[in-house]
């Protein structure tokens, strides 16, 4: 069936505000951790499948608390959700330690670690081999067509 | 992002499990629409022309959690109105003053018939022009193709 506007916009209300996964705050906020293997975007992959970088050395975003943000794209009408990282911006920056290290997309997952909801593979990977190396990091974000239901 | 299973397994049960939409206490309905239409997710209930005279007037479904499940072949989300006793069925009365009406499809309404959920359109419309003659609406599906999300 073809959904009423309400119905296509609750579903990014209750997946993207559920507490029990992308929607939680602290302690139990997700992360977007950076994917320093090779990897293909694909539904059925899990976290064991992914290398990730190491989080001490700043390789993950935190989702701030209650920071979910729900909008439309003006253009497109795609229906977004999104998270504020809770400390910088949305930029890697490659530190002195375990260089070098290259950036083949990033994973949203459950904080700790074991659970994967999404992944963004970035077009071409980045390569840092040298300190305070960055690049703009995909965000922590989904969005939808309005075609997402039939 | 791409979402993966471990977030797209999340949806179905959210969404049929959703109060305020799919799950009410008092179960929503499926009434026949009598007159032609096109299908658009922005329309009100009142662009809709909906059977009520004798034996086509809305059915309600089932109160409570509906049915969820993945379709093995599209991995879609699939959330399934359940079906009441007797079925969606409508069937015209002996005698049938008010016909002939053409049936262009089903929607899914709230109890209350303020707003509606979701809408079917026949591919083919039925009239309905004498009396005994009856019409079943197919399983009524959101289905959600989740490799959408981006």
């Amino acid at each position: 069936m073809l959904p009423t506007r309400v119905m296509w916009l609750r579903i990014r209300e209750l997946v993207g505000g559920n507490v029990l996964t992308i929607g939680a705050d602290d302690p139990d906020a997700p992360h977007l951790f950076a994917i320093i293997a090779p990897y293909t975007d694909n539904p059925n992959l899990v976290a064991a499948d992914l290398t990730f970088g190491p989080t001490q050395f700043q390789w993950s975003f935190l989702a701030a608390d209650g920071s979910i943000d729900l909008g439309e794209d003006a253009i497109s009408q795609a229906a977004s959700w999104q998270r504020i990282d809770a400390g910088r911006p949305w930029t890697w920056k490659a530190s002195s330690v375990g260089l070098p290290v290259t950036l083949y997309g990033v994973a949203l997952v459950s904080n700790d670690g074991a659970t994967l909801y999404a992944t963004e593979q970035l077009p071409d990977p980045v390569t840092f081999d040298r300190i305070n190396q960055e690049t703009d990091s995909p965000r922590m974000r989904l969005q939808y067509p309005r075609d997402l239901v039939r | 992002m791409k979402m993966t299973n471990g977030l797209i397994d999340t949806i179905g049960p959210l969404l049929a499990a959703d109060v305020p939409t799919l799950a009410p206490v008092a179960a929503n309905k499926v009434a026949l629409i009598t007159d032609n239409f096109v299908p658009d997710m922005d329309a009100s209930i009142g662009d809709f022309t909906l059977g009520s005279t004798t034996g086509l007037t809305p059915i309600a479904g089932v109160a409570g959690t509906q049915l969820e499940s993945r379709d093995p072949v599209t991995g879609e989300v699939i959330v399934e109105i359940k079906t009441p006793a007797g079925g969606f069925r409508w069937e015209t009365p002996d005698p049938f003053t008010d016909g002939p009406i053409t049936v262009y499809g089903f929607l899914l309404i709230d109890n209350g018939a303020a707003n509606w959920l979701g809408v079917h359109k026949l591919t083919d419309p039925i009239t309905l022009d004498g009396p005994n003659q009856q019409i079943t609406a197919p399983a009524l599906t959101f289905a959600i193709d989740a490799t959408k999300v981006y």
